[in-house]
């Protein structure tokens, strides 16, 4: 058999084996379920989606430290029970993921965000990213819960990052849950501490951050 | 005046007519099995943020764009456990564990072989959503390009390459003797 022939049958054999495999749906199913996002039925939806326990467990975590990080938000003298380093690992990947489903930009962060100015507002002291660093700074993160820290949209390169900073007297030494596929990383700079959150280990990127 | 945003018409409108692609693109992303789920909360999330949609642009890359981001976290999470080491002056990386295949395709169950089966899996997302949306939709490699958001041609370089794994993939398993 020639060369060819062996591939054009092979081709035959795999798109009548993928049609079969991966045929979708009637058009009306997914109609049924935009009806379902839109007018919700009293019973919730069809099919619970694989995302909900971990949005629930998150929830959960946010109503449980809500009043404490209310307290500390307000207050750094407070008495109130600061959040652990679980508890922040929980808040901040469920905000990297909310920012990641908005593609890290539009609507979830502030491309004026003046990141020195904000840190000298709310730190007293200036932080900001040395002079042809190959870090830039997207924005402000203003979504989700982060435990009173302050959250930054940056990128380093392609890569994009949350970077969350807090004083170092309040930092909890924060740990990730198991199973969120995230990289996290710590620098002290000064009094404060910064966290970056990616997809992948971001070495020299905090590195980048410098207090001015 | 042209809509601001998508109505509740417009929107399931456009869940109906893409839902199809969207599916074939999830179960490229996340595998079959969860292909539906993440088509709807693909409609879920998309409805919530439907004030984010320019009326008059492309919809249905709109929606690849947040099933795509949305299955990635969902892969993200299946992948090796990752633990935080905090490193008390320096940044700290994370040593990354050796990865196996994101997605899985069950073979008995989905009616493929196991060639196929295994050779679809050892593909990257991307490729294995070029070759699907190209082989089971009909997608041109341009409508190809916008739900993934990439050049037109490296959507037909991935499909290509594809072809030519999962070829190898039933070359290696022919009967001895069989000249390759």
């Amino acid at each position: 058999m020639s060369d060819s022939n062996r591939e054009h049958e092979q081709d035959a054999r795999i798109d009548r084996e993928l049609r079969a495999a991966f045929a979708p749906p009637s058009a009306s199913a997914f109609a049924d379920a935009a009806r379902d996002v839109v007018t919700p039925r009293g019973g919730g939806p069809r099919r619970l989606p694989r995302l909900l326990p971990i949005a629930l467990a998150a929830a959960a975590l946010l109503l449980l430290a809500w009043p404490v990080a209310a307290g500390w938000l307000n207050d750094r003298s407070s008495t109130s029970e600061p959040l652990t380093g679980d508890q922040l690992g929980a808040m901040w990947i469920a905000a990297y993921e909310d920012a990641a489903s908005r593609g890290f930009q539009g609507g979830c962060c502030e491309p004026s965000f003046d990141l020195p100015q904000a840190c000298l507002d709310r730190f007293a002291c200036r932080i900001g990213v040395r002079d042809e660093a190959r870090v830039a700074i997207a924005g402000s993160y203003c979504g989700l819960e982060t435990g009173g820290c302050m959250a930054i949209i940056a990128r380093d390169g392609a890569l994009p990052m949350c970077v969350y900073v807090l004083p170092r007297a309040s930092d909890p030494r924060v740990t990730l849950p198991a199973g969120s596929g995230l990289h996290l990383s710590r620098r002290k700079i000064g009094e404060l501490v910064l966290y970056a959150l990616a997809p992948e280990p971001v070495t020299g990127s905090l590195a980048q951050f410098v207090e001015l | 005046m042209a809509p601001e945003t998508l109505g509740p018409d417009e929107f399931t409108t456009a869940i109906a007519r893409h839902g199809r692609s969207l599916w074939v693109l999830g179960a490229a992303w996340v595998g079959r099995d969860d292909a539906a789920d993440l088509v709807q909360e693909t409609a879920r999330v998309a409805w919530q943020r439907r004030t984010d949609f320019t009326p008059g642009s492309d919809v249905r890359a709109w929606l690849s764009q947040i099933a795509r981001h949305v299955g990635a976290n969902w892969r993200r999470r299946r992948g090796p456990v990752l633990v935080a080491d905090v490193d008390s002056e320096c940044e700290s990386p994370v040593a990354p564990v050796a990865q196996s295949p994101d997605v899985r395709f069950d073979a008995d169950g989905l009616g493929l072989s196991d060639e196929l089966a295994n050779g679809l899996a050892a593909l990257s997302a991307s490729a294995r959503a070029c070759l699907l949306l190209h082989v089971v939709m009909d997608h041109s490699f341009g409508e190809i390009a916008s739900m993934l958001d990439i050049p037109e041609n490296t959507a037909a370089s991935h499909a290509r390459r594809a072809r030519i794994a999962l070829r190898a993939a039933l070359s290696s398993s022919a009967p001895v003797g069989e000249v390759r």
